[in-house]
């Protein structure tokens, strides 16, 4: 249980009210004086854990369960770490199932799931696209839809992807629905832009389809939608 | 003065929990106790381990014994080979995060907390919303369960099954259907007219149907037929307040190839220009697989037939001769009706235009779509306040 903030702001300013008037006099004589006892600042950083980037001579290559042992000349707190090699950022992610499942296992709202699961998401090697974005459909809010929206948008997204985010927009807002589906219907060479024009022509029954098809102008769909979002909010 | 020290540091660390709790979810899930039943057949330890069989994406409905909307909706969930589960649930047009784990007997209780204010806007707390139970049966692809509402004390029920995945190959229902729903001559069932979806079914099994209901309201819904070819449906109307929901199964119906029995509530709303009274009953949605026509082949098996309309403030019904052309394009051949605009898109099966209603004399808009197995044409057209059958066909 926590306690809301006005409450704890108006604390704070009760505090800061009384001990101002302290130190301005207003409650009684002055404070006496105190022997305060300081503590001298360590300068030297605490024994810390060394980690070489590559090991410092050729005949001693470090396991990675190795540990110095403590001996005369190294402190007992010294120990030696193996080198890790940073992770490359675009290498494909092997062991993607076990991946998902930390960020899915992970304490970190809904919301903030997603967003690691779209962070590794081109990573993935397609049956893990495809899983993540059952996931992120399920975790990622309508305020947030627009990183997923993107992947939609992307012509070059997996075709099995694209039917999962398919799928998805049609459970979304119209305004995101149609937004996102006008993107993918006038992009040239999408696989998925041909259905999304099938919806477009549903919910909008004023375009003429054959002259958008044959002039490539899709500046009267898109004056259609906004008038159609406009006089069809999401909120009855 | 000590006092209040000790009362400001009391303050921060109420500051740091709270900075802490506004950095997690709006929800907590909580795994509960639950009996220790023994399910027969099941067993998701050792060697007959079913779990790596039975991993996937289960989806299904979600209605209480007598239908309330509010209280009904959709789940979806994927269960994985170490039995742990993930998904959400939407009720009455709230999602809420379903994740736990399944015993080996393939039970899993969960209870839902909100972080919420209390009622006097103090404090922030955990408000119990929801204690489910969920069970999966063995050998069946099923799963249900029971969720109790404990915050607005109602119970209601949750039934799926595991959607046809990559493991069970190419689903045999993949391609393009035509759907009719059809409406009712009594407007406190439905209106009269019909509606209509676009649907698609993708070799994962995905399913995706968009279209326009008999009320004029456009929709798009998209879930995963099981490995059964059952199709869960849910469409929240009305922020939560009304519905279309139900099961559709694709197999060889003797008037389709999909169908089912959809309940559709509208509440009352007076600012609504049609059904302002709402109405509530069940549609039986038919549907059938769309071949696109080229454009010097028919769209149905006949050239010669009727534009035929009813209800939607028409005094009587009235019908026009017409004529269908290649390509699905449609020739006038006058009657009842004038004016009449026609169109048809042949990707969708679905057809559109405008007429003189013969009563007011005004310009109505009518949509529908082609059905090829019944060799019909099915839509609405709005009248003044309530919207009627436009049907496409044969000649007797």
């Amino acid at each position: 249980m926590q306690i809301r903030p006005g409450i704890i702001i108006a604390v704070i300013a009760v505090f800061a009210v009384l001990f101002g008037g302290r130190h301005l006099g207003l409650f009684g004589g002055k404070p006496k004086e105190v022997a305060v006892e300081t503590t001298p600042v360590e300068t030297r950083p605490a024994p810390i854990e060394i980690e070489p980037s590559v090991p410092r001579t050729a005949d001693r290559t470090p396991t990675p369960a190795a540990k110095l042992p403590p001996t005369a000349s190294v402190p007992a707190q010294l120990t030696v770490q193996p080198p890790v090699a940073p992770e490359d950022p675009n290498a494909k992610i092997a062991d993607w199932e076990q991946r998902i499942d930390d960020v899915l296992t992970g304490q970190e709202d809904e919301a903030l799931k997603a967003k690691k699961l779209l962070d590794v998401f081109d990573r993935l090697p397609e049956d893990g696209q495809v899983e993540a974005a059952q996931h992120i459909s399920n975790l990622l809010p309508d305020e947030q839809y627009a990183e997923l929206g993107k992947r939609l948008k992307d012509p070059k997204t997996p075709e099995a992807v694209l039917e999962v985010l398919m799928t998805d927009v049609l459970n979304r807002p119209n305004q995101l629905k149609l937004d996102t589906l006008f993107e993918v219907a006038r992009t040239p060479n999408h696989p998925k832009g041909e259905e999304a024009r099938d919806v477009l022509e549903v919910f909008l029954d004023d375009v003429d389809w054959d002259a958008v098809k044959s002039s490539g102008n899709w500046e009267p769909v898109r004056t259609e939608k906004d008038k159609w979002l406009k006089a069809n909010p999401d909120q009855e | 003065m000590q006092k209040l020290f000790w009362l400001v540091m009391a303050s921060l660390v109420g500051v740091s929990a709270m900075a802490q709790a506004t950095a997690k979810e709006d929800y907590e899930v909580r795994a509960k106790e639950l009996p220790s039943i023994q399910a027969s057949g099941f067993t998701g330890g050792g060697p007959s381990n079913q779990f790596p069989r039975i991993k996937g994406l289960y989806n299904g409905l979600i209605m209480p014994y007598e239908f309330t909307a509010e209280y009904s909706g959709f789940f979806e969930i994927t269960v994985d080979s170490d039995r742990d589960f993930r998904g959400r649930m939407i009720v009455g047009d709230r999602s809420y995060p379903l994740r736990g784990r399944f015993t080996t007997q393939g039970l899993a209780g969960i209870d839902i907390y909100r972080r919420d204010w209390d009622d006097c806007h103090c404090f922030y707390e955990l408000r119990h919303i929801w204690s489910i139970d969920l069970q999966l049966n063995a050998g069946t692809d099923e799963i249900e369960g029971i969720a109790d509402n404990v915050r607005h004390g109602y119970t209601t029920s949750l039934f799926g099954y595991r959607g046809h995945g990559t493991p069970d190959g190419l689903s045999i229902d993949e391609g393009r259907y035509t759907m009719r729903l059809p409406g009712s001559a009594d407007s406190a069932v439905a209106p009269g007219g019909e509606g209509y979806g676009v649907v698609k079914v993708t070799s994962r099994s995905k399913v995706r149907m968009v279209g326009k209901l008999a009320d004029g309201t456009a929709y798009s819904r998209g879930a995963t037929v099981s490995t059964n070819g059952w199709w869960p449906f849910y469409l929240p109307l009305s922020e939560g307040r009304g519905a279309l929901i139900g099961w559709l199964r694709f197999a060889l119906h003797y008037d389709g190839d999909v169908a089912g029995d959809l309940y559709w509530v509208k509440p009352r709303l007076d600012s609504r220009k049609y059904y302002p009274n709402g109405f509530s009953g069940n549609v039986a949605a038919i549907g059938s697989r769309y071949t696109i026509p080229s454009s010097s082949s028919l769209a149905l098996n006949w050239t010669s037939g009727v534009f035929y309309t009813e209800g939607g403030n028409l005094v009587a019904p009235a019908a026009n001769n017409i004529t269908l052309l290649p390509g699905g394009k449609l020739s006038d051949g006058g009657g009842d009706i004038t004016n009449l605009k026609y169109k048809f898109s042949r990707g969708t099966g679905v057809f559109s235009g405008k007429f003189m209603h013969p009563d007011t004399g005004r310009m109505v808009s009518f949509a529908g779509i082609l059905d090829q197995f019944q060799a019909v044409g099915g839509g609405y057209f709005t009248g003044v306040d309530q919207t009627g059958l436009v049907r496409l066909q044969a000649s007797p």
